[in-house]
């Protein structure tokens, strides 16, 4: 099975190539990823078929060995073809950055450590390829918009930490079982504590790899610093794809979680938490990169919650949702990116009314944003409407359901609602005079954004054809059954497209022309910009909002109480999470980082420069070791 | 027995030097007595009472000698030992040209 | 003719001719010197092609059997030790050239160089405890003058405290083995050990182990007696520092350590857990103490010297473990820190030639400017912390291992956490050296010759942590199992002398 070496070894090689000969780099890069990409297909398609499973050494009773079956195949594909795009991508959008020549090293790097974590079969050796992926993170960090040090400083630290956590979750579960290879058969049930403790060790290592509370800090801050390419590809899509592969392997084909209601509670509470806390930070935020971070958090919640019921539709949702998630965020984090490459800002207040310029880019970020809301009939929707299906089922088992099922579906709406924010903020609205010369990006830029809305509609429309039967069916190791969801709901579907449909009308027809009224002021000049409506503004106060004013003309005052409660609702969350439990999150982490830092200071005040000091140090020493030995 | 107890005893005084003088110089006096006190200890366990040196020649034909080995081990450490004395001082020597003091509390640049 | 003895006769020989070169040109000392390293380096690599073949290789010198004379005893972690003493010493030397070109007297230098390399040689393979006691001291004094080299205030206030410890462990050890010639009538190692097998261990022995490892430990800095460490590794010129921190006092105080508890004394776990706890013991508390000092530290060389003693902590545990894999991490451990820290100290060299700087807060942005350095770096510092295909995580993987197959689950996640000490450390010189952007962005790269070494350097770890399966086959295996024969030691030693006599 040489195709397992190439997929490793062909992206670093191009990319240390291309390190080398800075010349032909692109070229080579190119090469790296495009092979990397050729075998990836061939390998998704031969995994079907077929399981392997190899040695390549083994000591200590450690088995390092590959492992491939058809979900291997699938997290392979879409590495591969994330990898592409996102090097599409940063051909011009990162061709100015001073480190632009190490970029892609790191790229490619990511690329093959992740394309290792998904091949090996054994946790071990998978702790290997996970560290180079923090290397190459940290890596990618650095070569940031402005200082990015100390964003990447504590992005390693966290993950860091949180490695460590699930390393001593591997050992544990080495020490116990005798070997630690993935998948492990027999499973695990989880009856005693140790293996509790073991899963849940692992499991928060996976989980915070996918980005979930309360580990997530990191992507907030670097979202700040780093480009937008970056962000798309490695807490985005890599890593939501490895952490929820790590997840459902650990779950499902390590230990087996169906059997414990404890554990898959746990589950679904942080992701039901994650789901919403993270959405009610996104909704207050007024920076594009810090909003769309706060989603990639948000997301991982449904993954979460989905794999968490251990009902296979709740599974397979949850897995779906992993590969919409990456698809649509990456073009999120990618268009926003254009939009920042043009105007060379991500506030919000300074952008507005860029659609009739960026046309292209309007477009994809607009399908992507209906598709992380769940609209049908894009991907988003398939892929929650199965996890809700699980939450259903998983109400035979406990009472609880409804709690995961409404903020599950309030999770989505706020989405939708913090995405009209940011949809009306960037193209919208009215376009600041400064604004004015800003042009559609470039063909390498569009390009992949655009595939990957294309990407979100394809899985929508045709979401059991295409992706079910063909992706998320096959790499589950259950039967899914109550695939029956489709023509019950077609009407009901139907129906919200037809409404959505006429919404997305109307508001083109209203927002993309700002209307033009006369305004009487007692003789004032009065410059647009001193009347225009700004996004992040855009819940302060209803009254100013044109949109839910229409709206609200055209009879729907329900809607609109309904709107203003849960807007209510969610600052106050917002609040809360903001306020009290980051907070408390920060003053931990500040706490041990006091503690030992005092700790340091005052072993370091010891040492004074004595050298009786010293001397007394050795001779206390040499008594302690001698009493001990003699006696 | 008691004349172990007194190399002991020096090999003490020396160390007492080194812990609790503080001219740079009488540190290395203390160093130079514990080095005399270890040589001293070698040389008496070597040590028999009525022996001679251990010389072969035709006239004394008995095996009653003392132990040459750590008279032979004994050369060798003093000389280790003078190499380390001249170096000590030349150092404390230089020590000296550059703060202006032998006394080793005040030299303390180096801490934390 | 065997070539035991020209591991530190070359060197030695070396130093005396020197300062005669010196006399005729500057440049021809440094080419002897390099040449004599790397002809040191070629023969410690023929000389672990040897132990593959006879697990002991002893040599008498003037041809005097074993308990009478002095004996040479060349096994598989002599093998190892003397191929990274030649690896450090062999990169130091390139990077010297340019490094001392400002000192005055650089032959000196070069003689106190071969000094401490003809030291550090003999102590690894002699076979005999009075003749280790020589070596030990020839290498510690050279150490001293090193350490002063520069006559600086800092320096020579380092080597005096540096020289007021050393001795103090240096004359300990003179005291045990005057204590243990009284009671066992012989210095031969094999001789030593031979009768404490048949005496088996008493307090007066555990008395005299106490002596060594108060001795030992000393020279190893491990907590508390490390406070001379720091002081004295920044102080001295980068080739050095690399040096000492890299191999010296791996010889001085590891190597003597294991060498005396597995092979002489022949403990293990089994029969003397207290002491094998100890060392744990020792290990936790310098990885613990000194890794949370260094957190504090503003000055380059000075943190590392810190990291140094927290580093040495895990080769102590890996000994303290006492199973195979426990000191084959060890073993590996001593290789892995070795390249590692002495490519680090070669970077911090490197900046403080062309920065002329060690303070931390002072040096900005010269991840750009002196690249080659900066990555060089980076690959020491991934390789200490323990990254994957570097070969740091091998000796930690292993070390873990050992721990876990011992039954000391606490040990082995103690010791992961614990290094994410040195995680935050190194990262601080990352981020504050390399990383930040600063006004000292427009430094000129490092000189040609120092980047070789560095480079040099990196190549070789790389290749160890690619290869460490063929690595744990013939070097480090073969080293663990040496010492982990126990008393065996002792029938290999005369049962060659047996075959020869």
């Amino acid at each position: 099975m040489n195709e397992i070496y190439y997929l490793i070894l062909l992206p670093l090689v191009g990319g240390l190539l291309g390190l080398l000969i800075n010349r032909l780099r692109s070229e080579l890069n190119f090469l790296g990823f495009f092979l990397t990409l050729f075998f990836a297909v061939r390998f998704f398609i031969a995994s079907r078929t077929q399981i392997i499973s190899f040695s390549l050494i083994s000591f200590a009773g450690i088995d390092f060995r590959f492992y491939v079956d058809s979900l291997t195949g699938l997290i392979i594909l879409f590495n591969a073809v994330f990898a592409f795009l996102i090097w599409l991508y940063s051909l011009k959008a990162v061709s100015k950055n001073p480190r632009e020549r190490f970029y892609y090293i790191y790229i490619a790097l990511a690329l093959s450590a992740a394309n290792g974590i998904v091949l090996s079969g054994n946790l071990i050796f998978l702790l290997i390829f996970w560290n180079l992926l923090v290397f190459s993170l940290y890596g990618l960090l650095l070569v940031g918009k402005k200082d990015s040090s100390f964003a990447a400083r504590k992005a390693v630290i966290i993950i860091g930490v949180s490695d460590f956590i699930m390393m001593l979750g591997i050992v544990m579960l080495f020490v116990k079982a005798g070997n630690a290879n993935m998948p492990l058969s027999p499973r695990i049930q989880l009856t005693s504590s140790w293996f509790i403790a073991s899963y849940i060790l692992i499991m928060v290592g996976a989980i915070a790899k996918a980005g979930s509370m309360p580990l997530h800090s990191w992507i907030p801050e670097s979202s700040k610093v780093v480009p937008a390419s970056t962000m798309a590809y490695i807490p985005a899509s890599l890593d939501k794809l490895l952490g929820i592969y790590l997840l459902t392997r650990i779950s499902y084909f390590v230990f087996d979680i169906s059997g414990s209601l404890p554990i898959r509670l746990l589950l679904m509470i942080i992701g039901a938490v994650t789901i919403i806390a993270a959405v009610g930070m996104a909704l207050v935020q007024k920076e594009t990169m810090r909003l769309l971070s706060f989603h990639a958090v948000s997301q991982v919640g449904y993954m979460v919650l989905g794999i968490g019921t251990g009902i296979p539709v709740g599974i397979a949702g949850g897995l779906f949702h992993m590969l919409n998630n990456a698809i649509y965020k990456a073009c999120l984090f990618l268009s926003a990116g254009s939009v920042e490459y043009r105007t060379k800002t991500t506030k919000l207040d300074q952008l507005g009314g860029l659609g009739t310029r960026m046309p292209i880019t309007l477009f994809a970020f607009f399908i992507a944003s209906l598709a992380i809301s769940g609209v049908p009939p894009l991907n988003g929707f398939f892929s929650k409407w199965m996890v809700y299906q699980g939450i259903i089922k998983f109400g035979k088992e406990s009472n609880l359901w409804p709690i995961f099922l409404i903020a599950a579906t309030f999770g989505s709406v706020l989405t939708l609602a913090s995405f009209l924010k940011l949809v009306h903020s960037l193209f919208l609205g009215e376009r600041p005079r400064a604004l004015d010369k800003v042009r559609e990006a470039r063909f390498e830029m569009v390009v992949p954004s655009l595939l990957l809305a294309l990407l979100c509609i394809v899985f929508g429309i045709f979401a059991y054809r295409i992706p079910l039967s063909n992706l998320i069916f096959p790499s589950i190791p259950f039967r899914v059954n109550g695939i029956g969801f489709w023509s019950p709901i077609l009407a009901t579907i139907l129906i919200l497209v037809g409404i959505i449909l006429g919404l997305i009308v109307f508001m083109f027809g209203t927002a993309l022309k700002p209307k033009r009224k006369q305004i009487f002021i007692g003789g004032e000049v009065l410059e647009p910009e001193e009347i225009s409506i700004t996004g992040p503004n855009f819940y302060s106060s209803l009254h100013n909002l044109d949109l839910l004013e229409k709206t609200y003309q055209f009879g729907e005052g329900g809607a609109f109480d309904f709107f203003n409660y849960l807007v209510g609702i969610a600052s106050g969350l917002a609040i809360i999470f903001k306020d009290v439990i980051n907070r408390i999150l920060v003053g931990i982490y500040k706490g041990i980082g006091r503690i030992i830092s005092g700790l340091g200071g005052f072993i370091s005040l010891l040492h004074n420069g004595e050298l009786y000091n010293y001397v007394g140090w050795i001779f206390l020493g040499g008594i302690i070791i001698l009493l001990i030995l003699v006696f | 027995m008691t004349i172990f107890v007194f190399c002991i005893a020096l090999f003490l005084i020396g160390l007492y030097a080194i812990v609790t003088k503080r001219n740079l110089i009488k540190i290395v006096i203390g160093f130079a007595l514990i080095e005399y006190s270890v040589n001293l200890l070698f040389a008496l366990i070597g040590f028999r009472r009525g022996a001679l040196a251990p010389i072969i020649t035709k006239v004394h034909t008995t095996h009653n000698f003392v132990d040459p080995i750590p008279q032979a081990l004994v050369l060798t450490a003093i000389v280790i030992a003078l190499g380390t004395t001249a170096v000590m001082l030349a150092i404390a020597l230089r020590i000296y040209e550059r703060y202006k003091t032998f006394d080793i509390s005040k030299i303390k640049r180096l801490k934390g | 003719m065997s070539i035991i003895p020209l591991y530190f006769t070359i060197p030695l020989i070396t130093a005396f001719i020197i300062p005669l070169l010196g006399k005729i040109s500057k440049s021809l000392v440094w080419i002897v010197t390099t040449i004599v390293s790397f002809a040191l380096f070629i023969l410690a690599l023929y000389g672990v092609t040897l132990t593959q073949e006879t697990s002991m290789i002893v040599y008498k010198m003037g041809n005097w059997p074993p308990p009478l004379g002095i004996v040479m005893a060349f096994d598989s972690f002599s093998a190892l030790m003397v191929l990274v003493i030649s690896i450090i010493v062999f990169t130091g030397c390139f990077f010297s050239l340019r490094y001392i070109a400002h000192y005055t007297g650089q032959w000196k230098f070069y003689t106190l160089y071969m000094l401490i390399t003809a030291g550090m040689m003999g102590i690894a393979i002699t076979g005999d405890l009075f003749n280790m006691f020589v070596f030990l001291e020839i290498a510690a004094i050279s150490s001293y003058c090193l350490v002063a080299f520069g006559v600086d205030a800092e320096e020579l206030e380092a080597s005096f405290k540096y020289m007021v410890m050393g001795e103090i462990g240096g004359l300990t050890f003179l005291l045990a083995i005057a204590l243990l010639y009284a009671r066992t009538s012989t210095l031969n190692l094999a001789d030593i050990s031979n009768t404490i097998q048949g005496n088996g261990m008493n307090s007066f022995f555990w008395m005299i182990l106490g002596m060594l490892l108060f001795a030992f430990s000393i020279k190893a800095a491990l907590v508390p007696f490390h406070t001379w460490l720091p002081d004295a590794h920044p102080a001295a010129p980068a080739p050095v520092s690399s040096l000492l921190s890299g191999i010296f006092i791996k010889v001085l105080g590891i190597y003597t350590t294991a060498r005396i508890v597995y092979n002489i004394f022949g403990l293990t776990r089994a029969n003397a857990p207290t002491f094998f706890n100890l060392l744990i013991g020792l290990g936790l508390l310098s990885i613990a103490w000194a890794g949370l000092t260094a957190l504090k530290q503003k000055d380059y060389k000075r943190l590392l010297g810190y990291s140094t003693v927290s580093q040495i902590g895990y080769i102590m545990i890996g000994f303290g473990i006492g199973n195979y894999y426990g000191v084959a991490g060890a073993v590996f451990y001593i290789l892995a820190h070795a390249l590692g820290k002495g490519l680090l100290f070669l970077t911090s060299g490197a900046v403080v030639h062309r920065a002329g700087t060690r303070e931390l807060d002072k040096l900005a942005g010269l991840g750009e400017s002196m690249s080659t350095t900066a990555w060089s770096f980076r690959f020491g510092a991934l390789s200490l912390i323990g990254l994957p295909p570097l070969v740091g995580f091998f000796a930690k993987l292993f070390i873990v291992l050992g721990a876990i197959k011992a039954g000391l689950l606490w040990l082995a996640i103690i010791a992961i956490g614990l290094s994410v000490l040195t995680l935050a450390y190194l990262l601080k010189i990352e981020n504050n050296v390399f990383m930040k952007k600063g006004k000292m962005a427009g430094l000129k790269k490092a000189p040609f010759t120092m980047r070789i070494a560095m480079v040099f350097l990196v190549i070789v770890m790389l290749l160890t942590g690619l290869g460490f399966q063929t690595l744990m086959n013939f070097i480090v295996g073969p080293a663990a199992h040496a010492l982990l024969r126990g008393f065996e030691y002792a029938q290999l030693v005369f049962g060659s002398f047996a075959l020869n006599f």
